[in-house]
């Protein structure tokens, strides 16, 4: 099972219901929809891979293939910016 | 939430003090510099006093006090403050300060070890009535963190005492100032301060690719 963590030297702040994600070395940074903030803020509770899924298929209306689909793109897409870990 | 604002961060006696220590001190504003220490007046056009003297002890414990409601209003990611940065800036007549962001980002240098700015706070201080048009805050408003739409935008009226706090990867600007009286009393002045948390190592796994700007 993948841990996500969050490296220190990442910090996001939320605009509306998007959030902006910005790694402070290298300068990279992301923007969320608003799905994505849910599932970051989900991140930054700690919460596992796995319970945050759960959390996100409680809350919109989506099929756990597709669900499970997008955020293994986003993760990669996070983790190639240096925004998140996964080990 | 893109800001805050503390409409009397600083009391009418307290800004009056300061005032007076900038009037004192005159001779020790030098030109504000931009990228860290490289002056660019087609960008920035002010002068600026990083010693605040005594008056830095009470400017830093307001704003940690306000520290804390910021990073929960703002929707920062939560961090504990190492220090904070200080200096006090004269807009005169002509003063402005294109758009930039107050973050360095990549390498750091200059103190060991390395801070970054997290939270920006303006404090605005000028003779009551005030002796200047202009000098309005811009904030941008817009996702993209390089390149905001220009005219998404929200101008905030300085006023004597009032703070302004936001994310230091913020994208804003001081627009033009108009002081008729050209004397360096009725400047807008205003304490820059910036909420700092030491740099975290890097760690482990993380490959810097270019940023995207």
């Amino acid at each position: 099972m993948s841990v996500i963590t969050i490296p220190a030297e990442v910090m996001s702040r939320q605009v509306g219901d998007e959030t902006v994600i910005l790694h402070l070395t290298s300068g990279n940074y992301f923007s969320l929809d608003p799905v994505g903030t849910r599932f970051w803020q989900l991140l930054t509770e700690r919460k596992s891979l796995t319970a945050a899924r759960e959390v996100l298929l409680a809350e919109y209306e989506v099929s756990a293939q597709q669900l499970s689909s997008d955020l293994d793109r986003l993760l990669a897409e996070l983790a190639a910016g240096g925004l998140v870990n996964i080990a | 939430v893109l800001y805050q604002t503390a409409p009397a961060l600083l009391r009418t006696e307290e800004t009056a003090e300061i005032l007076g220590y900038a009037m004192d001190n005159q001779h020790r504003f030098s030109a504000a510099t931009v990228g860290g220490d490289s002056i660019d007046a087609a960008v920035r056009r002010s002068r600026l006093l990083r010693d605040l003297g005594e008056h830095r002890a009470l400017v830093e414990s307001r704003v940690l006090a306000w520290v804390p409601s910021l990073i929960r209003e703002l929707r920062l990611t939560s961090f504990e403050p190492t220090s904070i940065e200080t200096e006090l800036v004269a807009h005169e007549d002509g003063a402005f300060y294109q758009r930039h962001l107050d973050l360095f980002t990549g390498d750091v240098h200059g103190e060991y070890p390395p801070q970054d700015r997290l939270i920006s706070i303006v404090c605005y201080l000028n003779r009551e009535p005030k002796p200047y048009q202009g000098g309005e805050l811009r904030v941008f408003t817009g996702l993209d963190v390089a390149n905001p739409p220009l005219d998404q935008y929200i101008d905030i009226e300085p006023r004597n005492g009032m703070a302004v706090a936001f994310s230091s990867w913020l994208i804003h600007e001081v627009r033009p100032v108009r002081c008729p009286s050209e004397r360096f009393e009725d400047a807008r002045f205003a304490i820059n301060c910036w909420v700092l948390r030491e740099r975290a190592p890097r760690s482990h796994g993380t490959a810097p690719i270019p940023a995207r700007h």
